[in-house]
């Protein structure tokens, strides 16, 4: 594991397989000033380099629509290579969902129940 | 809305469920125009947690949309009321009209020029403006709609109320929709009928100017700060023989023999607003000189700047010229004297005169006794010398308002203005004494004497007439030689004689 970074609402941090990791806190209601200080934690570890993005939402409660768009937008696909996002709960599938919807084509995104697999997809954009 | 939740709320089985009887009123709610209804969620891993979260999203997307749409209508409200601030208030005509030329808008401009109120002109064809059907403006109009180029165009038109013609510039740009479709159209009409009539007058004023330039016989020139000429005659043309295009944006200075005296020329010119009278030769290309008097002004511009100088060069050896011919025609070439014609308009001149001023006009009749003899005795070439020797003689004892003439031969006529006869008469005697004393030299070491007779008249007194006077005279100059000649003779003796 590499350095780890930590915003209100997750913990971000670069696995030894390239993969980015960016893990939500239980409960947590993301607002758009939680989404910009997880994007500038996620800089921190990234160091420049567009990386794949491991998300997991499933204890994610909520996403405020600022949020949502600001994820969705142009800044953050340039900031990574590809995004698995993790649901579980019916929320977090509704909230995966919407994003796919917003955000494509800026980035290949896919949404998975199993972590393993999502890995297994990500290594394909790893460096 | 309450109305709808009630009889969603009665129906069977949903009434068992209060999430599900919440979702359904968030539902309704939306659909009542409440954008900010929003679900609970429970955090329960439920399905329906899963509902209300997409419910609550879709709601705030909804939200957002609208209040999006609201700003855009706002935003394209306000939009619409500049433009048609913009246009009602144009200093141009401005009027719009769809696909079928049926006019949707309408400015006060073009109330002003059409006399048609816009209520009365929206909603109308194009076709049934007077204006536009008789100016063919509808027809550029479809012309347009149908995918020509329109340019700009200039139209007269007779406005209803009016005495002259109105001017008009034509603009029209086609209006499209948002897939580039042909919609209609929008016509800009300039009243341009002022800057027109200033055109006009303008041109008038220039053609006339140009005129006066172009009247002028001698060269006229009009030449910058700097020495550069700006505009030429076609006398300029011709005096130096170099064309217009090229004359113009050359040094004047080149044109002249002297060069820094003719820049010296404009420079005074510069410096005291006038040069009068200034001797310069010009050069024509083929290498004849010209005598010019160069007369130079300054002039302004509207804000009273020196603009240039406007320089007229007079060609005075055309003057020159005149004056020796009038002066050839005046003149006895052997003796250089005042011929016989001059002598007979002095003489005319110079009745005419005393008539007006009642003063007495003496004439003497003069002529070389023994002439033939002379002539005879050393030949001809003594005898012109003797004429012109004479004719000095004459000329040196003459007062300044006399006038000597050669009448012909050996006789000279004396005119003396403002004399009596007994005035003449000394005058006369002072002359034949002179001419007797003269010795003339001939040639060869030899000198000749010779006398003259001389008859004198006085008008009015001895004629009513010059003819009257010199038949006085030359009655006097007769009886002179009759009596032995070498003497004077006023008329009267003659008479008596």
């Amino acid at each position: 594991m590499g350095t780890e970074q930590t915003s209100r609402v997750a913990k971000v941090w670069l696995g030894e397989d390239g993969i980015a990791r960016v893990i939500h806190v239980p409960g947590a209601e993301v607002t758009l000033a939680d989404a910009q200080e997880t994007m500038v934690a996620y800089k921190k570890v990234n160091e420049g380099k567009r990386l794949p993005l491991f998300i997991d939402t499933k204890t994610m409660k909520s996403l405020s629509r600022d949020a949502r768009h600001f994820y969705a937008g142009e800044e953050a696909a340039e900031c990574a290579s590809a995004a698995a996002i993790i649901v579980g709960t019916p929320v977090s599938k509704v909230l995966g969902n919407f994003y796919l919807g917003l955000s494509n084509p800026h980035l290949p995104t896919r949404l998975f129940s199993d972590e393993d697999e999502a890995l297994a997809w990500l290594k394909g954009f790893a460096a | 809305m309450a109305k709808g939740l009630c009889r969603v709320s009665g129906m069977p089985g949903n009434g068992d469920d209060p999430r599900l009887a919440e979702l359904l009123e968030v539902i309704f709610k939306y659909a009542a125009g409440d954008l900010k209804a929003r679900g609970t969620l429970f955090d329960d891993n439920s399905a329906l947690d899963g509902v209300v979260a997409g419910i609550n999203i879709l709601g705030e997307e909804l939200e957002a949309f609208a209040a999006e749409n609201r700003q855009a209508n706002d935003s394209l409200r306000e939009t619409l009321e500049y433009a048609q601030t913009l246009i009602k208030s144009s200093p141009d005509g401005i009027l719009a009209v769809d696909r079928d030329l049926r006019i949707t808008e309408w400015n006060l401009l073009m109330e002003r020029m059409c006399g048609s109120p816009r209520e009365h002109a929206i909603g109308r064809f194009l076709d049934d403006v007077p204006f536009m059907q008789e100016t063919g403006e509808t027809a550029r109009i479809r012309a347009g709609l149908d995918g020509n180029g329109i340019e700009s165009k200039e139209i007269a038109y007779r406005l209803p109320g009016t005495a002259k013609d109105s001017f008009f510039e034509s603009r029209m740009a086609p209006l499209r929709g948002r897939k580039g479709e042909m919609q209609g159209a929008v016509l800009r009409l300039r009243d341009i009928t002022e800057r027109r009539y200033a055109e006009d007058r303008l041109r008038q004023a220039s053609l006339y100017a140009r005129s006066l330039i172009e009247a002028s016989l001698d060269p006229l020139v009009t030449i910058s700060l700097d020495g550069k000429i700006m505009d030429v005659n076609e006398a300029a043309v011709r005096g130096t023989g170099v064309p217009r295009v090229l004359l113009v944006g050359s040094d004047l200075s080149e044109y002249f023999t002297d060069p820094e005296k003719a820049q010296a020329g404009y420079r005074e010119a510069f410096t005291s607003g006038t040069v009068r009278n200034y001797p310069l030769t010009m050069r024509h290309v083929s290498g004849t000189l010209t005598e010019v008097l160069y007369n130079a002004s300054v002039y302004h511009t509207e804000e009273g700047e020196v603009a240039g100088v406007l320089v007229v060069a007079r060609d005075i050896a055309e003057r020159k010229r005149a004056e020796i011919a009038e002066e050839l025609a005046t003149r006895d070439s052997l003796t250089e004297l005042y011929n016989h014609r001059a002598f007979y308009t002095f003489l005319k001149d110079e009745t005419d005169r005393t008539r007006r001023f009642d003063r007495p006009v003496s004439l003497l009749m003069l002529d070389i006794d023994h002439f033939k003899r002379v002539n005879d005795t050393h030949g001809h070439q003594a005898g012109d010398i003797i004429l012109k020797g004479l004719s000095h003689l004459l000329v040196q004892q003459a007062r300044a308002i006399d006038r000597v003439c050669r009448y012909g031969g050996e006789e000279f006529t004396v005119i003396l203005p403002e004399t009596d006869t007994d005035m003449a008469l000394q005058i006369a005697e002072r002359l034949r004494v002179e001419a007797e004393c003269h010795r003339f030299d001939i040639g060869n070491g030899k000198c000749v004497n010779i006398t003259v007779s001389i008859g004198v008249a006085t008008y009015p007194q001895q004629a009513d007439s010059p003819e009257g006077a010199v038949k006085a005279a030359d009655t006097a100059l007769y009886a002179a030689k009759q009596a032995g000649r070498n003497r004077v003779l006023r008329y009267e003796t003659a008479m008596s004689m």
